[in-house]
C-alpha cells in the first residue's frame, strides 16, 4: 500500500502543487492548513510522512514538530520542512526539534518526490 | 567581507525578483526594470480590472520592511497554470517567496529578522498603502503574458555595514537537505 503523506501549509496554492506532485508519484496525500490541524491529523494516525511549512497562523511548523515529537508514537515519523526560510540557525532549530529534512520553496517536483520516497522507504 | 546594508538589500531584491519570475516564465519574454514612485502611479496594471495585491513584513532589530505587489488575475494564473484556485492566496505566496529570499540573505550577514504572514486582497490597495518614512525600491516585471509590480519598503540606518559570515550560508531556493 502506498504511503500517506500529510502536507501542512496555510497556502492552498502550495498544497495543491504538493498534492498534484505526490499524487502523480502514486503517493496518498492528506492536507492540513496550520500546525494545530497538522498535529491533530498526525495524532489521528495513518500518516507515514509529513511535509510542513514554518510560518503559519495558530501554530508554526517548528512548534508542531516539537509537539508531535514529544509523543513517543511519532518518534520515527519523518517530517520534512518545506519553507521559504533557509537560515542555518533555523535549520538547526528544526533538526533539534525532530525534523529530518529541509526543502526551500519553490520546490522542484522530482526532488520532493525523491525525498519523500527515500524517507518512507518506498523508492 | 563588509558591505553596506543598502547594497545587500537592493542586490538581493533584484536577484530574488529575477530568479523567481524567470523560473516561472517558460519562454523568452521576460524583462524587469526599476520604477520611481511617480512611475508606479502611472502603471496601467493599477487601474486594470481583476487585480490582486499582497503584502508581507520583515522585521528585526532596527529594521522594518514591507514588500508588496500587484498583478492581474490573468497574469497570476499564467504564472502557475492549473494551481491557482484562490488568486489571493497565490499572490500572497509570491510575496512570501520574495521576502523569504531576502530574509535568508540577511541571515548570511547574521542579521536576524522575523518574516510575517502575508496578507492579500482583491484590487491594488495593498501596493498603494503608504509605508511612512521608508525607503522604496520598486520593480516592474513584464512577461509575454502579463506584468506585475513589486515594491520593497525598508526603514533602517543606511550607513550600517554588515559582515558576511561564510560559515552560515543560507539554503537557496529549491535546495533539499536531509539530516
Amino acid at each position: 500500500m502506498a504511503p500517506t503523506v500529510l502536507i501542512v501549509d496555510d497556502s492552498s496554492t502550495l498544497r495543491r502543487q504538493v498534492v498534484d506532485t505526490l499524487s502523480k508519484a502514486a503517493l496518498n496525500v492528506a492536507e492540513a492548513e496550520d500546525g494545530v490541524q497538522g498535529a491533530d491529523a498526525i495524532k489521528a494516525g495513518g500518516v507515514d510522512c509529513v511535509i510542513c511549512d514554518i510560518n503559519m497562523p495558530n501554530m508554526n511548523g517548528i512548534e508542531m514538530v516539537t509537539e508531535v515529537k514529544q509523543d513517543g508514537r511519532f518518534a520515527d515519523l519523518p517530517i520534512i520542512m518545506l519553507t521559504t526560510e533557509g537560515s542555518r540557525d533555523l535549520i538547526t532549530e528544526a533538526k533539534e526539534a525532530g525534523a529530518c529534512g529541509w526543502i526551500v520553496k519553490p520546490f522542484k517536483p522530482d526532488m520532493l518526490v525523491a525525498a519523500v520516497k527515500r524517507l518512507t522507504g518506498s523508492e | 567581507m563588509e558591505m553596506y546594508a543598502r547594497e545587500v538589500i537592493v542586490d538581493e531584491f533584484r536577484r530574488a525578483v529575477d530568479n523567481l519570475f524567470q523560473s516561472q516564465c517558460r519562454d523568452d519574454g521576460y524583462d524587469s526594470s526599476s520604477l520611481s514612485p511617480d512611475q508606479i502611479r502611472g502603471q496601467e496594471v493599477l487601474s486594470a480590472e481583476k487585480t490582486f495585491s499582497a503584502a508581507v513584513t520583515l522585521e528585526g532589530d532596527d529594521i522594518k520592511s514591507r514588500l508588496s505587489l500587484v498583478s492581474r488575475l490573468s497574469t497570476l494564473r499564467k504564472l502557475n497554470p492549473g494551481f491557482v484556485a484562490d488568486p489571493s492566496d497565490w499572490v500572497g505566496e509570491i510575496s512570501n517567496l520574495l521576502m523569504g529570499s531576502l530574509k535568508n540573505k540577511l541571515s548570511e550577514y547574521e542579521v536576524e529578522t522575523q518574516l510575517g504572514i502575508p496578507e492579500s486582497q482583491d484590487g491594488p490597495d495593498l501596493l498603494l498603502t503608504r509605508a511612512g518614512g521608508m525607503a522604496q525600491f520598486a520593480h516592474w516585471v513584464n512577461f509575454t503574458h502579463g506584468d506585475l509590480i513589486v515594491v520593497l519598503y525598508f526603514k533602517m540606518d543606511w550607513n550600517t555595514k554588515w559582515i558576511f559570515n561564510p560559515n552560515k550560508p543560507a539554503a537557496m531556493e529549491g535546495d533539499v537537505v536531509l539530516f
